[in-house]
């Protein structure tokens, strides 16, 4: 079905991307694994990396710290990502549908996004401020007592959540309207000849159709979730308490302010490994739903 | 009736999200215009009943600090963008390859080659970063355009990449057969068959990398030092010993958004089902 | 006659431009990069001197800057990678022994004694002796002073009514300033919650910065100084000078975290999540009636174009306690009079030289032409420089002040109060050992536990002394002991 020279044509459309990432990855990676089985020590004015065998993970495993900061990063993740996918849908949805203004909807819905994590971070700092923000200032109006959204332990995380769904629900949307409108007319005309309802139509014909888009939208979300930090560093700095530290914060607050770059590694490549292994399983779990698509 | 009710429905769920969207920006708007004590002794809601609005900070953004505004963007504006289209093409011809043609590297079959790719953005930045510091150094790519453009493409490939793939696999293959049967290459099918076919995936790919690249912090603040800076640093760089410069920030951050705006609008003619021949 | 004149006119013309170019010609060519903080703060005096050097030396200055969280990851890279990125570092003092340390400095002693215009002992001794100093050597010019004082709204502890219903409520007289934190704790109870400057804005009890990461640590340690700081017994606040134990947990530090989290209950709203930045501009819009701060609210608030405090702010030295912990006895002593001690929280912006720099010689004049007196007192006295007086000249001179924007009573009350706090015989220097940043990672990430209501004092406080024990042990004993004794000013064997 596929020529020779179109098979070797792929291997040359596949090499650029295989190339860049080996060229920029490969060191990083192996210097990442130098550092956390080892101790990094500044002497004589350069860097020297000695090996200790498997101490910073003990110390990880030990550390109450890490734990805690799993611990968020992991509600932050499984709130905020599905909340994300189920609001993207029903607005791609909406706007997948015959409205007046599908247009200036479309832009409106994706603008959140478009601002930089540090100004939205900043941005609902000041929204959430329990002083001088307008929520307080409406509440107080209306006689209930101000909630403390970025200084009282049991409430920052959702804020942050909160934000994190404001900005990446476009995310989510985008993806899921792109594929929406990839969706030949006619399979749905045909479901509907055959006098699927609404609800059936969706369920059989679009929601299956929209597999492929919606695995890949809601794994790359929540990889970029599971990494948060900008916008938390802005809100709460992983305060009150540690009620918001991420672990890529945490990363960050030993490696790069206490400087310990061996454990600030170690945090970090933690990370990258609960990554892999949520990702795996997750692709393992939908791969019979892909494959359908892939015949 | 019921559809009226419908109807109804749809729209006032549309507004009631816009609304969610549009309240925090205006915030953020409105304080860029609010003197610093509108601020600090509010919360002041609308300019000319709560507050009298200044453009004090706008004034100062386009006459004393131009210099230090402007290049900051036209970094962001250079770096995003190249980053952005070499990233589109090279993660379509990617993901087109891993579609199309049936690869075996060792044990490596095409699902693994796509799971390594996507892989490659689970190493959280914070570890790569310095491990890239030191390899810029021996190059000289340290605070430099192609240093940063070659660190966002390499950054958003992965993306781009499991993007792209997932799309194509929804495309079906009728089309490019025919066209296979008649002996045209790769090239030919992806740029004259796929591409029209998937034109809004490609360019929500485009906007996803775009903005990546425009609004990432972490490689910029690391990587750049002053000639290379972009519009995320000037905006962290707004907070010092006095605290956050609220409206500066905001009026920063204004300014920050309009170009992926511009972007948005100018490419959202694409997303508009009638250029996809599917089903024709 | 007129020739002559002529020509001698053109002679001596020719000669001064000669000695001109002479002059000029010192570092023709050579460009030298400065690193600091993004300006304004810090890097403005660069800016402003920048242009006058380069006349004089035909040098050029190139300005890189980066925001406060990134200084040290970037300068320690930079420096431990070699090549010299940055000629110049404009830094914190309290980083000076991690980088002298690990050999990344020039000792600048032999300059220093051949600079003529540097006037060395005009900076204040325990600027130019202990902070710049490391292992007997000098490694940096001070560039600003750094101590904490505290403020409070003579509007209202200075208002006789006040102090009348004071006096009525907590049965003494409302002393101004407060000398113990248990006065001002019931100040700050007093003036919290109510509008006692009539504008129509509610008033609270204090604003102090709360945040992790966000400078907190240093209030913390400006409490502990009246509680750990017996006169006299010299050993300092965070080690035990003799066996390098940590001091963190011991009854006085636990009492001041106690005060610590009690003046929470009289802050501004949202205090937890301030940082020291954020007080500033809180405190200048009128709201607290006291604060801790470095130098830098008493500018803000005096000469802040915002301001709504000018001419309203006292300043003194850190309030204390009768009541201090006696380290050699183990137990606590009662005092005649309240044990205040000054704190030279952080220290100071210094200016040190990469060791790898290829223009050392043009890098120190640039920095000595910054640190002269005249120079340096026309940054002290500029807003948004960041900097805080650290010479004799800069305290002597009001002049400069008062072309600031300050009165001349403020001006002087503002001086007298950081002159105290430097001068004062018992003045806490802060800690200055390698590896500073990795024990006070470990307490703020504790205080930070203890204001969100997570840990109790007791509690956080010895987990910290744990943590510091653990990273005491990683440096070595020895070597931590040593540097802390020198640091302190201890002989050492």
């Amino acid at each position: 079905m596929i020529g020779k020279a179109a098979r070797r044509q792929g291997r040359l459309f596949l090499s650029p991307t295989i190339l860049l990432l080996l060229a920029f990855t490969l060191f990083p990676f192996l210097f990442t694994l130098a550092l956390v089985f080892g101790e990094a020590r500044f002497v004589g004015g350069g860097l020297q990396i000695g090996f200790v065998g498997t101490r910073n993970w003990a110390r990880l495993f030990q550390d109450e710290r890490f734990w805690n900061a799993l611990m968020v990063t992991l509600r932050i993740v499984a709130v905020a990502v599905s909340l994300e996918y189920l609001l993207g849908l029903g607005l791609a949805l909406l706007v997948d549908r015959k409205v007046r203004g599908q247009n200036f909807f479309r832009v409106l819905f994706i603008v959140p996004m478009l601002l930089t994590p540090i100004a939205v971070g900043y941005m609902w700092r000041m929204i959430f401020d329990v002083g001088r923000g307008p929520i307080t200032g409406v509440l107080q109006r209306l006689g209930v007592s101000p909630v403390g959204w970025l200084t009282d332990t049991s409430v920052a995380i959702y804020s942050i959540v909160i934000t994190d769904i404001w900005q990446w629900t476009p995310f989510m949307f985008l993806i899921l309207y792109a594929a929406l409108q990839a969706i030949p007319p006619d399979y749905i005309e045909a479901a509907r000849v055959d006098g699927a309802s609404g609800w059936q139509v969706f369920r059989r014909v679009i929601l299956p159709l929209l597999a492929p888009a919606s695995i890949a939208a809601i794994l790359l979300r929540m990889v970029e979730c599971f990494k948060i930090v900008d916008t938390i560093y802005i809100m709460t700095g992983g305060g009150p308490g540690r009620s918001t530290e991420s672990m890529t914060l945490f990363a960050y607050a030993i490696g790069f302010r206490a400087f310990d770059l061996d454990y600030g590694a170690t945090i970090a490549f933690s990370l990258f490994l609960t990554l892999l292994v949520a990702a795996m399983v997750f692709v393992n779990m939908t791969r019979r739903l892909r494959d359908v698509r892939m015949e | 009736m019921q559809r009226r009710l419908g109807t109804v429905a749809v729209y006032g769920l549309l507004l009631l999200w816009s609304l969610v969207v549009v309240a925090p920006l205006f915030w953020m708007v409105t304080t860029s215009i609010k003197d610093k004590n509108d601020v600090f002794l509010g919360p002041k809601y609308l300019p000319w009943v709560d507050f009298i609005p200044t453009g004090q900070w706008w004034v100062r953004l386009f006459t004393v600090e131009k210099d230090a505004v402007l290049y900051p963007y036209l970094n962001s504006l250079i770096v995003a963008s190249i980053s952005a289209f070499l990233t589109t093409i090279l993660g379509a011809m990617a993901a087109y390859a891993l579609t199309r043609v049936r690869f075996k590297f060792g044990p490596m079959k095409n699902e693994d080659i796509l799971f390594w790719i996507v892989s490659q953005r689970f190493m959280p930045p914070i570890v790569t970063v310095f491990a890239i510091f030191v390899m810029y150094r021996v190059t000289r790519l340290l605070d430099t355009h192609i240093g940063l453009i070659l660190a966002y493409t390499v950054f958003n490939l992965p993306l781009a990449v499991w993007l792209m793939s997932n799309f194509l696999a929804q495309i079906p293959r009728s089309v490019e057969e025919a066209a296979w049967v008649d002996g045209a290459s790769l090239w030919t099918t992806l740029f004259r068959v796929v591409v029209p076919m998937v034109l809004p995936s490609l360019v929500a790919t485009f906007l996803f990398c775009f903005v990546f690249a425009w609004n990432e912090f972490l490689f910029a603040l690391i990587l750049s030092y002053s000639r290379a800076q972009t519009v995320p640093l000037l905006i962290a760089s707004q907070h010092f010993q006095r605290g956050p410069q609220w409206w500066d920030i905001s009026a920063l951050s204004t300014l920050a958004v309009l170009p992926p705006i511009a972007i948005t609008v100018a490419l959202q003619k694409y997303f508009v089902k009638g250029l996809i021949p599917i089903g024709k | 006659m007129r020739t002559g004149m002529i020509i001698g006119v053109v002679c001596l013309v020719l000669f001064g431009a000669a000695l001109g170019m002479a002059q000029a010609r010192k570092f023709e060519g050579v460009t030298i990069t400065v690193f600091t903080q993004t300006p304004p703060y810090i890097a403005k005096p660069v800016m402003m001197f920048a242009p006058d050097w380069e006349r004089l030396t035909g040098a050029k200055v190139r300005l890189i800057t980066a925001p406060w969280g990134e200084l040290y990851p970037k300068m320690y890279s930079s420096f431990a990678l070699g090549q010299a990125l940055f000629d110049i570092v404009i830094m914190p003092a309290a980083w000076l022994p991690d980088f002298a340390e690990a050999g990344f400095l020039v000792p600048l002693d032999d300059f220093i004694k051949k600079d003529p215009y540097i006037e060395w002992e005009d900076i204040l001794p325990v600027y130019r002796e202990r902070i710049v100093s490391w292992g007997g050597k000098i490694y940096a010019v001070p560039m600003d002073g750094d101590c904490h004082i505290f403020y409070y709204r003579k509007d209202a502890l200075e208002n006789p009514e006040y102090q009348a219903m004071f006096k009525a409520k907590y049965g003494y007289d409302l002393p101004v300033p407060p000398r113990t934190w248990k006065q001002v704790r019931d100040i700050a109870e007093f003036f919290h919650g109510w509008d006692w400057d009539g504008d129509g804005i509610i008033n609270y009890g204090v604003v102090e910065p709360r945040r992790y990461a966000g400078q907190a640590d240093w209030c913390f340690f400006s409490r502990t100084v009246g509680y750990v700081a017996l006169p006299g017994q010299p050993g300092g606040q965070f080690f035990d000078p003799v066996t390098m134990k940590p001091r963190i947990n011991s009854p006085g530090h636990i009492r001041a975290l106690e005060d610590y989290v009690e003046i929470m209950k009289f802050g501004v709203p949202g205090m937890i999540n301030m940082d020291s930045g954020e007080v500033r501009s809180v405190f200048a819009s009128g709201v607290a009636a006291m604060a801790i701060d470095w130098g830098d609210i008493g500018v803000i608030s005096e000469v802040g174009p915002e301001s709504k405090v000018k001419g309203k702010v006292g300043y003194a030295i850190l309030p204390g306690s009768y009541e201090v912990w006696d380290f050699a006895k183990g137990q606590w002593v009662t005092l005649p009079e309240p044990n205040q001690a000054g704190y030279l929280a952080f220290g100071g912006w210094v200016a040190a030289i990469d060791r790898n720099s290829r223009n050392i010689a043009a890098a120190y004049d640039f920095i000595s032409y910054l640190s002269r007196p005249d120079n340096s007192y026309i940054s002290v006295t500029t807003a948004e420089t960041g900097f805080n007086p650290y010479r004799a000249s800069h305290f002597e001179r009001l002049a400069g002040w008062i072309g600031f924007g300050f009165s001349a009573e403020a001006a002087e009350a503002y001086l007298k109060a950081i002159r105290e706090t430097i001068g004062h015989p018992n003045v806490q220097p802060d800690l200055r050992i390698p590896g500073a940043a990795k024990y006070f990672e470990a307490l703020d990430a504790q205080l930070a536990l203890v204001v969100a209501g997570q840990k109790t004092p007791k509690e956080a406080l010895d987990e910290v002394a744990r943590i510091w024990e653990q990273i005491t042990n990683e440096y070595g004993r020895d070597a931590q002991l040593r540097a802390y004794r020198l640091s302190l000013g201890l002989p050492v064997r």
